[in-house]
């Protein structure tokens, strides 16, 4: 059965936000939206200090903890291993955004229908047209892009990072380039200890 | 239990300050409807959500005082009607808060009657509300022994559900504290008791001892969970003691805790006292959810601390929740507490005892 995942290798990762970006225009998300973004942080002190980046997006977990605490079953673990939600169910609750340990989930309020990056132009023919697919009062995140996966596509951030750090595929074919690098390197999730058992891993 | 003993008569006062916080609340679901829920990404629970758990926690309160009462344990609360009067009127605060407010879609609260996910507390919590509602108008009618145990372990599933609600979160390592369960107990209790004080413009010896006894619970474990936050080093206690936070904290502690446990031991019978105590307890008990809540959410997923502002319209919507409860306790008391109470017989031992 299909298990969609993604690796992310933070060594080729130059952390240019070209996937940020790229997510953001697919999914039509207004200003201080994000369904993935890159974490940049510090570790070490001068002269050893060295920049750190982590593209983060949603995890796709297994034992995803918004499917459960969702009261009226709008977040699902799809056949397919994507966890997405059905915006018409959704009640806007934000457990979801509580229970999620990696902050991916942002909620929809009327600006994000209403504020476009240009507010003295009002809103471009682009916004107009993408914002109409977010619902005001629900709660939205990565689903990997299903509607592309569905063409037989890679999801936006695959397709457009410029150092070829992210890789998607099916998790359970062992010929698939995301099995194929966890076989070969040591990967690492975001927060084992949450015990969501994550569908993205990092080399 | 059918002995009765007159009460403080139910003042216009408190419907009148009910119906002027009501508007209030009524101007901000227009706005809330005209500019729709404006929610922080990085803080999604916040004043709305901890009024809530007060209101809610407040009817389980009465509940639970009701059903010591009807056991016999307090003797001295006389009939059990305006509990449940108090009782439903903060269900259903608690009730349209959560929903109108806090909810980004909120008719499609009711579509969990259809259908809801099992593995979820929120779940949970909506069919025991909505059961303990139903529990709180039967009390009203038809008090008695059966009544009051169902209502307590309604209220009690009330509790320990809302307390799950944050201990089973595995984002937030702060409030994964199975503490939280007997924090929530006696934030119930201690609301109900200050009600019931404040209700009924006196003091007596069992309740101001009861919400003493509940104040010193709280002073214990605040201090015990501050005491291991600094020892731990955890960054959501750091910020309730010395953060953003921490001003809020220790008003808590010092004026909506310690100050009300000094006055109601310090009361003595005098009812004014207690009722300062009492009035105390609950904003206590109410900074104490929100700290809680804040600093749970603090630290973000890149190990920053996230900035909080509450909206005005957060304000307008918890006076709402008050209002609401205070108009529809005043209405249920007069047009069925009041009657009701006038053709039961009045039991002499009792009426004696408060005398």
């Amino acid at each position: 059965m299909t298990r969609y995942g993604m690796v992310i290798d933070l060594k080729r990762c130059v952390g240019c936000n070209a996937c940020t970006v790229a997510c953001k225009f697919s999914n039509g998300l207004g200003p201080e939206m994000f369904y993935s973004h890159v974490r940049m942080g510090e570790k070490g002190e001068y002269p050893n200090a060295r920049l750190t980046v982590e593209p983060t997006l949603c995890n796709h977990c297994d034992n995803a903890a918004c499917v459960d605490v969702c009261p009226v079953g709008a977040t699902v673990k799809r056949d397919d291993g994507i966890v997405s939600i059905d915006e018409s169910k959704c009640l806007g609750c934000r457990y979801c955004m509580i229970a999620c340990p990696y902050d991916v989930r942002i909620f929809i309020d009327k600006s994000s229908a209403t504020d476009g990056y240009y507010p003295e132009m009002g809103l471009t023919d682009f916004e107009q047209g993408a914002y109409r697919r977010h619902q005001a009062g629900t709660v939205e995140k990565c689903d990997f892009c299903s509607a592309r996966v569905a063409q037989g596509k890679d999801p936006a951030c695959v397709h457009t990072c410029p150092a070829k750090a992210r890789f998607f595929g099916d998790l359970d074919d062992p010929q698939s380039d995301v099995a194929q690098l966890l076989l070969a390197n040591n990967a690492w999730v975001q927060q084992p200890e949450a015990g969501t058992k994550p569908n993205v891993y990092y080399l | 239990m059918s002995h009765s003993v007159p009460a403080a008569k139910p003042r216009p006062i408190a419907l009148i300050v009910g119906a002027v916080l009501l508007a209030i609340g009524a101007g901000a679901v227009a706005f809330q409807l005209a500019e729709g829920l404006v929610v922080s990404n990085i803080y999604p629970f916040g004043l709305y959500l901890a009024a809530f758990f007060c209101f809610a926690g407040g009817a389980c309160g009465l509940l639970l005082i009701a059903a010591a009462a009807e056991l016999g344990l307090f003797a001295d609360f006389g009939t059990t009607r305006p509990l449940y009067a108090g009782a439903l009127s903060l269900l259903v605060a608690a009730g349209c808060t959560i929903t109108f407010f806090d909810c980004g879609q909120p008719l499609r609260v009711f579509s969990m009657i259809a259908g809801t996910n099992p593995t979820s507390m929120v779940s949970w919590d909506f069919y025991f509300l909505v059961a303990t509602t139903v529990i709180a108008v039967i009390g009203l009618f038809k008090p008695g022994k059966a009544t009051a145990v169902i209502g307590s372990l309604c209220a009690l599933g009330i509790v320990v559900i809302e307390a799950m609600i944050l201990i089973v979160t595995s984002g937030v390592p702060h409030w994964n504290n199975p503490m939280i369960v007997l924090m929530f107990l006696v934030d119930a209790l201690t609301i109900g008791l200050s009600l019931v004080l404040l209700a009924r413009g006196r003091s007596s010896r069992g309740s101001a001892v009861a919400l003493g006894s509940m104040l010193a619970l709280t002073l214990i474990m605040l201090l015990s969970d501050t005491a291991s936050g600094l020892y731990t080093g955890d960054f959501s206690m750091t910020t309730l003691i010395t953060g953003p936070f921490a001003p809020a904290f220790w008003i808590m502690l010092a004026a909506g805790v310690t100050a009300p446990l000094v006055l109601v031991v310090a009361s003595g019978g005098n009812g004014r006292l207690a009722q300062i105590a009492a009035a105390l307890a609950i904003a206590g008990v109410f900074l104490d959810k929100l700290t809680l809540l804040l600093a749970g959410q603090a630290l973000t997923a890149t190990g920053e601390l996230a900035p909080y502002a509450i909206a005005p319209v957060e304000f307008a919507g918890v006076a709402g929740g008050v209002g609401l409860a205070l108009v529809l306790f005043s209405i249920i008391n007069r047009a069925i507490t009041e009657p009701r109470r006038a053709e039961e017989p009045v039991d002499e031992s009792i009426a004696v005892s408060q005398a």
